[in-house]
């Protein structure tokens, strides 16, 4: 368990401070200068630079805030490093995400959820089962810590959803003030049986593309609380850990998975694109199968935007073997009323050998979709 | 050139501006261009401003096109295959 | 096993077109003349399923890339002005001027706002405070044009002294006769017109009787979903079969034929109709708003005491003719390797509706065989 302050690189070097919690590498790397502050009056209701210090600021933040919500058996112990327990047949998993979505709470998440959701997704597109999480949190002096308390909890909820406990974590406190007020990054580890490969040298002409719902969501709900702050937006992120889906398929039919990727930024063309062009395959979406909900292509249309570049936290792209596909429809299909949120087929793979990806539009028409240039702002024309 | 999409008036604010619902979200705009307006209007929507007035079919026939796309996502399309694939393999 | 790779049965109305480009038997070209026009042609494939003898242009319909050099270059320098708090519209962010952009001055220091609406900029203003000056740079046409007039007006009406605009606020008739004459001097003429559904909307559909009786050019109002849209090109060709000129409204949901009167006295106010420059048509008389004598106080060109500058366009870029519709984005040198979406060097390679920037994305002639029949390369057709 870290939990040290953010330390300047052009600081002066680190006395020792022998009350600290942590083990004895941490006191090396910890302490500069600001420690020695008086914590300030405003230390009730928000965060400053000595809740990242080291000191008993420190600990406060840890046994009242970051404990009582993500308290667990290895958290707890506040050890240097979490140790899991073995798995001799599998493969480890590992991946690191950090998270900057401004503003940080947004219509249907916040910042807590999709660092959580996003790298359980990471985990588990691979196929390995996510086993644990660590969570570093890099938060501007002077951010509220209530709201620190909620997203906390967002993290909290999030990891219940997917059954993953945050085994490690690193709090450090900056005093700059610009936004993003916080930022958090989360790595996680996974264990994949020895057996499964879901790998795109498996794809095959004939394979078929599926989605799990609707796209555009997410980014459009971020985008509209970013952009129209005033706005009552109807959209929902769609960020939700896809682990117990994606074990709920692989139960079914190992084989009949053959890739699987989550479209996060870039969004589903983004994910199509990279497909066609690693593969070298020709994939061929079907515009008129996409979902796309009414709420987010009028919100597109609003900002100028195309829904299929959106990111979405919640989206699985599958390439599955045709036999497979009714089965594998049935397991992903576990949203209940919402008939937007069905899983589709949306595309297949064909013979051709030129790695593009190409959609057939509503009208008709055909054209490629390419990985989107970075950010898109919003346009009036 | 500009885009702009259609928006129906759900309330009426002092100083010609007005809530409009964009499915089913809302946003105060502003009516100065369409002072007319009144409540379950629909109007056509352009960085912020109502520019022009809809009539209830006009609108209705605009989110028409719309709706080609979106019943298409739940039945067939030009390429509607797709789904009989599903349904027969 | 059917494959999605196989071709796609037509859909009636591109049917109904080729039916009567057959008809036609002979090469026709027309131009649309809105960027949003532009953005759906190229999203919904529409190129590619024109009839063989069919070429849709794009015309000069993208307000970002219209606008001339010199006015983007004094944007930026204005808002590298101490104090000044520049606001804009996203599409502008990134067009580069003779030195950077107004992105490149933002994380040089420059306080620069990306908007969402004029007023938003007059709020800023009323925020800021009296010693702090809030310049819009107004770009756009005349459905832009009604929302920065009231901008001024409602700055005027909260006697706000430190709100100006930069009005870079073109009209789109003179644009499109400009364009009829300059291809006039090249081999084949635009032989219709697209007309743009959204600015109809503000100045009417009557706005474009002249070019149609006296340039004798087809004009087609026409909306903004892919059936719409190709239900204009349908009644271009129709035209063009019968031999007709005429104004059609194909988008009387929206568009009238006097359009929206409020709009237009909103303009009229505040506004009223100057020689501007245009990149890539060059001066045109009457076809660029300027702030009347009576608002002088929040012109920012006054206010600031800008001078016209006239900026040679980045070395080697093509965006004027490309505007004009006299070549192809790829016939320009820099399409591609050196232009294209993360480096921008034109404006029609910056902007999502710009002619590049959608061929870059959507039209690469790298089409794949044997499903897609490509964007049909318009027809070489320069001077």
């Amino acid at each position: 368990m870290i939990l040290s302050r953010y330390q300047p690189e052009t600081g002066p070097p680190p006395p020792p401070a022998p009350t600290l919690p942590d083990g004895p590498g941490e006191v090396a790397s910890g302490s500069a200068a600001p420690t020695a502050e008086a914590p300030r009056v405003a230390s009730d209701d928000s965060v400053v630079m000595a809740h990242g210090g080291g000191g008993q600021l420190t600990d406060q933040l840890i046994h009242q805030h970051i404990l009582p919500r993500l308290g667990n058996p290895t958290l707890s112990l506040l050890g240097d490093s979490a140790v899991l327990p073995p798995s001799f047949n599998d493969r480890v998993a590992l991946t690191i995400d950090s998270y900057v979505v401004q503003p940080w709470r947004f219509p249907g998440g916040d910042v807590g959820r999709i660092a959580v959701c996003g790298t359980v997704n990471d985990l588990s597109v691979t196929g390995a089962t996510p086993r644990g999480i660590a969570l570093g949190i890099v938060v501007s002096e002077g951010f509220s810590l209530r709201d620190l308390d909620r997203v906390l909890a967002s993290v909290a909820g999030a990891a219940a959803e997917a059954d993953v406990d945050v085994v490690a974590g690193d709090t450090k406190v900056v005093d700059y003030h610009d936004p993003p007020e916080i930022m958090l990054t989360t790595a996680g580890v996974g264990y994949r049986p020895f057996s499964y490969r879901p790998m795109l040298d498996r794809v095959h002409p004939g394979d078929k593309l599926l989605i799990n719902g609707p796209v555009g969501d997410h980014g459009l709900a971020v985008m509209l609380a970013r952009e129209l702050p005033e706005m009552q937006v109807a959209l929902r992120s769609d960020a939700a850990p896809l682990n117990h889906l994606i074990a709920r398929c692989l139960s079914r039919t190992h084989e009949g998975v053959v890739f699987m990727r989550d479209a996060t930024r870039g969004g589903l063309a983004g994910v199509t694109a990279d497909i066609a062009q690693s593969t070298g395959l020709h994939v061929v979406l079907d515009e008129s199968a996409i979902p796309i909900r009414p709420a987010a292509r009028h919100a597109a249309d609003l900002l100028g935007l195309d829904p299929l570049e959106i990111a979405n936290e919640g989206k699985l792209v599958m390439i599955a073997r045709p036999a497979a596909v009714d089965t594998l429809l049935m397991e992903m299909d576990g949203y209940g009323g919402d008939p937007w949120e069905r899983p589709r087929v949306i595309g297949e793979i064909t013979d051709i050998r030129d790695g593009l990806c190409e959609l057939i539009t509503t009208l008709g028409g055909r054209r490629i979709l390419q990985k989107p240039y970075g950010e898109e702002l919003p346009r009036i024309c | 050139m500009c885009l702009a999409v259609p928006a129906q008036i759900m309330q009426r604010l002092d100083g010609e501006r007005a809530v409009v619902d964009l499915r089913g979200s809302r946003l105060e705009v502003s009516t100065v261009l369409t002072p007319q307006v009144d409540v379950a209007d629909w109007v056509l929507l352009h960085t912020g401003f109502a520019i022009e007035c809809l009539s209830p079919e006009a609108a209705a026939r605009l989110l028409g096109e719309q709706k080609i796309w979106e019943s298409h996502a739940f039945g067939d399309g030009p390429t509607g295959h797709l789904q009989r694939t599903e349904a027969t393999s | 096993m059917t494959s999605l790779a196989q071709p796609v049965a037509r859909q009636p109305v591109i049917e109904h077109m080729h039916t009567v480009a057959g008809q036609i038997g002979r090469h026709v070209q027309f131009m649309e003349v809105c960027g949003t026009h532009t953005m759906s042609a190229f999203r919904c494939g529409l190129h590619g399923l024109l009839p063989k003898n069919v070429t849709l242009l794009s015309g000069p319909g993208c307000p970002v890339c219209v606008t001339a050099q010199g006015d983007i270059d004094l944007m930026i320098d204005l808002a590298q002005r101490p104090g000044v708090t520049m606001c804009t519209y996203g599409d502008m962010m990134r067009v580069p001027g003779s030195r950077g952009s107004l992105e490149a001055a933002r994380s040089a220091g420059a306080d620069v706002r990306v908007i969402y609406s004029a007023l938003d900029a007059v709020r800023i203003a009323e925020e800021n405070g009296d010693h702090h000056p809030v310049v819009l740079a107004a770009i756009g046409f005349e459905t832009t044009a009604p929302t920065a007039a009231a901008a001024v007006l409602r700055a005027h009406q909260q006697g706000l002294d430190n709100f100006s605009l930069l009005a870079c606020l073109k009209l789109v008739v003179p644009a499109m006769t400009s364009v009829l004459t300059l291809r006039g001097r090249s081999r084949r003429g635009v032989e219709g017109f697209l007309c743009p559904g959204h600015v109809s909307a503000i100045i009417g559909s009557e706005a474009f009787r002249p070019v149609a009786d006296e340039y004798g050019v087809p004009c087609v109002v026409g909306g903004f979903e892919p059936t719409l849209m190709s239900q204009a090109v349908v009644a271009l060709l129709e035209q063009v079969r019968d031999g007709r000129h005429d104004l059609e409204n194909l988008y009387p949901e929206v568009v009238t034929p006097a359009g929206n009167r409020i709009a237009q006295r909103w303009i009229d106010e505040v506004f009223e109709p100057v020689v501007t420059r245009w990149r890539g048509l060059g001066t045109i008389p009457e076809s660029g708003l300027a702030i009347r004598k009576a608002y002088s106080g929040y012109d920012a060109r006054r206010v600031f005491e800008l001078h016209p500058v006239v900026a040679p366009e980045p070395d080697g870029c093509r965006c004027g003719e490309v505007i004009a519709g006299l070549v192809r984005p790829d016939q320009c040198r820099l399409f591609g390797e050196r232009c294209n979406p993360t480096r921008p060097i034109g404006p029609c390679m910056v902007s999502g509706e710009g002619t590049c920037q959608a061929w870059f994305k959507y039209g690469r002639a790298n089409a794949p065989k044997p499903s897609c029949q490509s964007v049909t390369p318009p027809e070489t057709d320069g001077p």
